[in-house]
């Protein structure tokens, strides 16, 4: 049909630029990893006790990701299939912490615990017999923070599984805890493998929470050699180690759904009868109660009250107030961004004529942050001296590291959008664009604004990455909160700067968080 | 006047894959009733499709007033054929109200001339008083209708309907099917539709169209489709049919059942099988008789006995709903056939 032509071109325009941006980055670290010599590599490797460093990183994400699931896992369970007194609110309240960074969260454990910290000091004591500095209390945090993540799979899983299922089980003989153990877990595999593969290699790439806790990992020494040294060979080689161990774990993951990966079933007929809990129903409650107070209350009562303890607020809030800015326009702009290119890109492919381009967008979010960031320098200093060290650098960076959310999020919003609907505009006499813009395009709207405040978020609060790309001297929030509570400790401005930056992500992603339980009425 | 023919139209999906439609040539009149009939997969609603201009055919012309739409190096998009569909989901646009959907099609008009057509139309299906509804707030009924309203609207040269009344209740089916014809009717509008329903498509349509595998088989009215079917498929597609083997002798076609006439002139020795309806079978009971009855189903309206002949082949009869006879029974089964169907074996 004459139109190919036009998809073909759209996609393709689509295409070449954004394989320049998210291949660049890549290219630039396979050759100057190449430059290193394999000798002088191990060489160096033995100095900084490399297999040591691995084997805690691995440790950390084990951890982490066990603790996340222990949170998040029966928190789902509870808040959709029982009688939890609240379980609405919580439903609502539980991904709400994925507001708070996790770098916030190490910050907010060592104004609390550190020495010196606000515990000790209601103790009397100089400081207390646990360790905060260390795989324990990094993984501690990271679980705390990326649990919602587990608890937005699993409870999303668990909403769609038909209960039909569970009831045949029923009356195959089976008890209650029979079902739960034989098929309610099983069918959630798939739901339990994605969620915990995004907290093991968030907490395995992430740079934040462990540089504040003085875990050393991959990603704090290939910073220190970038700060330290105009040495890029043996970071670009480190990198690639990283990146390598994140697509095998992919690449692992990708081995196992794939043969259990029975896709879970469309649009349950009727929700599950919940269970009742009985006796358990407050000791249930206190433990949900106390998940929220841990990973929502506590951290802003903390920051508030340490942020309270700031001389003359009004005075710093105006002298930070142009970082405030710097990182406001830039998660815009690089959420803007990502969205049109996401629309593009969802929209030929939803048309099944297209070159399929977000199987590249995705190598972008594989990429940990650090690597990217290091990547992107080296890459638009070598290629585009033009844009190297300017804040467009940055806005391309968070394109790169977040098209794909958008994307999904686009794909999801097209996929619930009977072709039938955009063929009847057609056929009422509107042109293909003309179609888009009267029909398409008012329909999706809740997806794409969705999908846009899903990269305004993540841009908002990316740390590693903007601080290796940014332009000297263009400070956002999160790298401020990083240098002051790096280089002077948890103190009042970190803790103020950090509560400003948590409240300007959370009302966006509340708003989401409520978009998300509101569709459009199908036609049918 | 031929308002729309398809010549020699072809369209594959896959290369790999026989044509979804195959050398389909058919052309409808001004004002006519068609409706394209067949099992699911047989290329009904690929036909609809190409019409609309929602696919293009590999080869064969789309040609609608004369003009080709397709084919032969032109091609016109689906805005510019003035070919309304009323898709089987209604595809009504969920965000705009019932007459800002109806309005859609009618941009031309303009805002000062919109209201007026809107009304004139949402009067015709009737449903005046729901204009300012959503369409989650309809009845499937109500939905249809706004549905054929919206199509109706830009008064098209043709309507296109994929399997309309197939999301419908049984009673609101063959309500709907009598409003629908009034309105194309009343309307003088040319309607092509697709069904895999020969009830429907016999009730409502002037031609019916019988699709098999991408082919036409026939296309003809539906009087001729019941008793002269053009072959064994269309026969058995269309109504319940049996074939009783014969041989064809100059006194006519000997079966198992009595003589037929030769109306289609066989040759004397040769071997064809004779279609029979449950309509065109009756039979007594009787201790004498050589058939026997093996299964009795009741349908309400009426009961179908399937009777054994001493060779096994087995027969159809349709009898009144009271008529009780259970198996086992001996009977002497008849044929009385007044159109004689015969196909080669």
């Amino acid at each position: 049909m004459p139109g190919i032509r036009r998809w073909s071109v759209l996609s393709l325009g689509l295409a070449l630029p954004t394989a320049f941006f998210v291949l660049g980055p890549l290219g630039f670290l396979l050759w100057m990893g190449a430059t290193q010599e394999g000798a002088d590599f191990l060489e160096r490797a033995r100095d900084l006790e490399l297999p040591r460093v691995v084997g805690q990183v691995a440790l950390l994400a084990t951890l982490t990701t066990a603790w996340a699931a222990a949170l998040g896992v029966p928190l789902a369970w509870l808040t959709v299939r029982t009688d939890l007194p609240g379980r609405r609110l919580i439903h609502w309240l539980a991904p709400l912490p994925l507001a708070i960074p996790p770098y916030i969260g190490a910050l907010v454990y060592q104004i609390l615990l550190a020495p010196g910290g606000v515990l000790p000091n209601f103790l009397g004591v100089t400081s207390l017999p646990l360790n905060l500095y260390g795989v324990g209390g990094a993984a501690w945090v990271l679980g705390l923070f990326m649990s919602p993540y587990l608890y937005l799979l699993v409870s999303g899983a668990l909403e769609r599984t038909n209960p039909a299922l569970e009831e045949v089980a029923r009356g195959a003989g089976l008890g209650p805890r029979q079902v739960l153990r034989r098929v309610t877990l099983p069918l959630l595999r798939p739901a339990l493998l994605a969620g915990g593969l995004v907290v093991f290699l968030y907490s395995w790439a992430d740079f934040g929470v462990v540089s504040l806790l003085r875990v050393r990992t991959l990603t704090t020494i290939i910073y220190d050699y970038i700060q330290g040294t105009a040495d890029w060979a043996l970071p670009s080689a480190l990198s690639i180690l990283l990146t390598a161990i994140t697509i095998l774990v992919l690449l692992l993951q990708l081995r196992v759904l794939g043969r259990a990966g029975y896709t879970q079933i469309v649009g349950a007929v009727k929700p599950a009868p919940l269970v009742s809990l009985g006796a358990w129903r407050w000791p249930a409650f206190a433990y949900v109660g106390g998940m929220v107070t841990l990973t929502l209350l506590l951290p802003l009562g903390v920051l508030g009250y340490q942020a309270s303890r700031l001389p003359a607020p009004a005075a710093f809030v105006l002298i930070q107030w142009p970082y405030f800015l710097n990182s406001l326009w830039t998660a815009v702009s690089g959420a803007s961004l990502a969205l049109l290119i996401a629309l593009g890109v969802a929209w030929s492919e939803g048309r099944g004529r297209a070159w399929r381009v977000s199987g590249l967008l995705q190598v972008g979010y594989a990429i940990p942050g650090t690597v990217l960031g290091l990547g992107m320098a080296g890459f638009l200093h070598a290629a585009l001296p033009g844009i190297y060290a300017t804040s467009l650098a940055l806005i391309v960076t968070y394109f790169v590291l977040y098209v794909t959310p958008a994307c999904q999020s686009v794909k999801a919003a097209l996929v619930q959008l009977h072709p039938s609907l955009e063929e009847a505009a057609r056929s009422l006499g509107r042109g293909p664009l003309a179609a888009f813009w009267a029909v398409t395009l008012p329909l999706i709207k809740p997806g794409l604004l969705g999908g846009w405040i899903l990269v305004f978020v993540l841009s908002m609060r990316e740390l590693a990455a903007t601080l290796i790309v940014r332009p000297p001297g263009f400070d956002t929030l999160p790298v401020r909160i990083w240098i002051y509570a790096m280089d002077v400790g948890p103190e009042p401005r970190a803790a103020t700067l950090a509560l400003i930056l948590v409240l300007t992500i959370a009302l966006p992603w509340a708003m989401m968080l409520s978009l998300r339980s509101r569709g459009i009425p199908p036609s049918g | 006047m031929e308002l729309l023919a398809l010549e020699d139209v072809t369209k594959r999906y896959a290369p790999d894959q026989p044509p979804a439609v195959d050398a389909l040539t058919l052309t409808v009149e001004q004002g006519e009733i068609l409706a394209l009939l067949g099992p699911s997969g047989c290329g009904k609603t690929t036909t609809l499709r190409l019409i609309a201009g929602f696919e293009a055919p590999d080869s064969g012309r789309v040609v609608i007033r004369g003009e080709t739409m397709a084919g032969g190096g032109r091609w016109v998009p689906p805005e510019g054929r003035g070919v309304a569909i009323v898709f089987q989901d209604y595809a009504l646009f969920p965000h705009l109200t019932v007459a800002e959907n109806v309005g859609f099609g009618l941009q031309h008009l303009g805002r000062s001339g919109r209201p007026e057509r809107v009304r004139q139309i949402l009067e015709l299906v009737g449903l005046e008083s729901f204009a300012r509804r959503y369409p989650h707030e309809l009845s499937g009924g109500q939905q249809q209708r706004v549905a054929l309203a919206r199509a109706l609207a830009p008064a098209p040269a043709i309507i296109l309907l994929d399997e309309p009344f197939s999301n419908l209740d049984a009673d609101l089916r063959a309500q709907m099917r009598e409003e629908v014809e009034r309105i194309l009717r009343d309307t003088g509008t040319t309607g092509i539709f697709v069904t895999h329903d020969q009830e429907e498509a016999f009730t409502l349509a002037d031609r019916v169209g019988v699709l098999n595998q991408g082919r036409l088989e026939q296309l003809d009215t539906p009087e001729q489709i019941y008793h002269h079917p053009a072959t064994p498929f269309v026969a058995e597609f269309v109504g319940a049919a049996d074939f009783l083997p014969g041989l064809v002798t100059p006194y006519g076609i000997v079966t198992e059942m009595g003589v037929f006439a030769n109306t289609e002139a066989w040759k004397t020795g040769e071997k064809v099988k004779v279609m029979l309806r449950p309509d065109d079978v009756a039979f007594v009971p009787s201790s004498f008789g050589d058939g026997m009855i093996i299964r009795r189903d009741f349908r309400g309206s009426e009961t179908l006995y399937c009777i054994r002949l001493p060779s096994g082949q087995r027969v159809h009869s349709s009898q009144a709903s009271s008529s009780l006879y259970p198996n086992g029974t001996r009977v002497r089964a008849e044929a009385h056939l007044i159109h004689v169907v015969t196909f080669p074996v």
